[in-house]
């Protein structure tokens, strides 16, 4: 392994990364509309209730009609849509900072999220997220 | 005409070069044209896998080519030497161990474990070529080329050509390229048929495994053709909400040892590394063969519903 032969290589993908972004800004693309289609495909069994679209557009909470057991979660990660399915447990704790709601979970890849709402969805939010949460009464704060 | 072994390079150290030229004028092209999307962290993360596999690679080298002379040094049959011929029945024969090293990837969470990186973008374009695994080393994956070694076929030329089996998949990870020649698109792995590979909708999961040669594919039924209709989306089941190169890197492996902490029995331990990957004892995740089952039965109830 030569470290300069490493450096530049480092240094080629940095600037074709770079390049990239320039090239193809991440748009802004997580809707009421994106997120439930997206959810759809991801679980074309779920019949959506109500979508909770946070103000910067980058994570939906989804309440379901069926299955009644779980949450929806999409989230913005650059420019697609990641969709995460909660069951009762799966969150591990919760937290409500100003305007925005924090969610932890076990899950590896995402292990927390943010949603930013107004005062009226935040607590429509902290009411779904509970349903979720492993230790509902210790687990909150704000 | 005998080949000099260690004259030969490394195909792919020697094709980087190309790479790079390759994913500017396909990132230039996707501006211009529209018909490509590339994201900057996305790309990143799926170059520096590409970095990281070439060191961790190194691990994996060292076994493959340890366990591949002790082989080729004590077990061999024959000695093949190293005509062209033998270069080219290595080839083939490299690329059908690769072709059941990347069905069982798909089908072994154990395998899988290290095999998932690279389908951990929701992009298909040629960096997705390059997010490649760092633990191969922790695979079964060199046991595959035990045959080769065996006929008498040398070390060097097996990594030689396995190496220019992997450069030659370099290419095939793009949307600029639509179908080629009916004849090039019946023998050879070409974009059409990867990004059917590379696909998560429940009609084109498990298919198109092949390195270059589409005839394993055709000869053992995994292969399902691209349909105009149904158009790739691509990643995972269940895609990653992280470009964290590190969480890319082991988030199975996590999983693995995870499931394995938590099994009650040594049945269902063994399960979790061995049966393919979503299997659970109580079925509360979904393997791909359930996930085919109930879009098969999706579609069958649109069907009679229709009628």
């Amino acid at each position: 392994m030569d470290p300069i032969q490493l450096l530049i290589s480092f240094i080629s993908i940095t600037l074709m990364a770079l390049l990239a972004a320039k090239l193809f800004p991440a748009k802004d693309i997580l809707s009421v509309q994106s997120a439930e289609a997206d959810y759809k495909r991801y679980d074309p069994d779920a019949q959506i209730d109500t979508t909770i679209l946070g103000l910067d557009h980058k994570t939906a909470l989804l309440k379901l009609k069926a299955p009644i057991e779980q949450l929806g979660i999409v989230t913005r990660l650059g420019d697609q849509l990641v969709c995460r399915t909660a069951h009762k447990g799966d969150v591990a704790s919760f937290s409500v900072n100003g305007s925005r709601l924090l969610i932890s979970s076990h899950d590896f890849t995402q292990p927390s999220v943010s949603i930013r709402l107004n005062p009226a969805d935040i607590k429509s939010a902290q009411q779904l997220v509970t349903a979720f949460t492993a230790d509902a009464e210790a687990s909150h704060g704000s | 005409m005998e080949v000099d072994l260690l004259d030969l390079g490394k195909p792919t150290e020697a094709a980087v070069p190309l790479f790079v030229g390759l994913i500017i004028l396909e990132i230039l092209y996707g501006w211009k044209t529209g018909r490509i999307k590339y994201e900057g962290k996305d790309a990143f993360a799926s170059m520096f896998m590409g970095f990281g596999s070439g060191i961790a690679g190194v691990i994996s080298f060292l076994l493959y080519a340890g366990f591949g002379f002790w082989v080729w040094t004590e077990h061999r049959l024959f000695d093949m030497g190293s005509s062209l011929w033998v270069f080219i029945l290595a080839f083939v024969l490299a690329d059908f161990a690769y072709y059941w090293i990347h069905r069982l990837g798909h089908r072994v969470r154990w395998m899988w474990a290290a095999h998932v990186i690279h389908h951990s973008s929701q992009h298909y374009n040629l960096s997705t070529a390059l997010r490649q695994t760092w633990t191969n080393f922790l695979t079964p994956n060199f046991l595959f080329f035990v045959p080769l070694y065996w006929l008498g076929i040398h070390p060097l030329i097996v990594f030689y050509c396995y190496g220019i089996n992997l450069v030659y998949q370099f290419w095939i990870h793009t949307e600029a390229i639509d179908r080629c020649p009916k004849w090039f698109e019946y023998l050879f792995n070409t974009p059409s048929h990867h990004r059917v590979h590379h696909a998560n909708n429940p009609k084109y999961l498990d298919a198109n495994y092949a390195g270059v040669f589409m005839a394993w594919d055709r000869m053992f039924g995994s292969f399902i053709p691209e349909d105009r209709e149904e158009a790739c989306n691509y990643g995972l089941v269940n895609d990653l909400g992280t470009f964290n190169p590190l969480r890319i890197a082991l988030h199975e492996w996590v999983g693995i040892v995870k499931d394995i902490a938590s099994a009650k029995t040594w049945r269902d331990r063994l399960l979790f590394l061995i049966a393919p990957p979503g299997w659970t004892p109580d079925g509360s995740r979904m393997t791909s063969d359930m996930i085919k089952d109930a879009w098969r039965a999706r579609k069958e109830a649109q069907k009679v519903a229709a009628e």
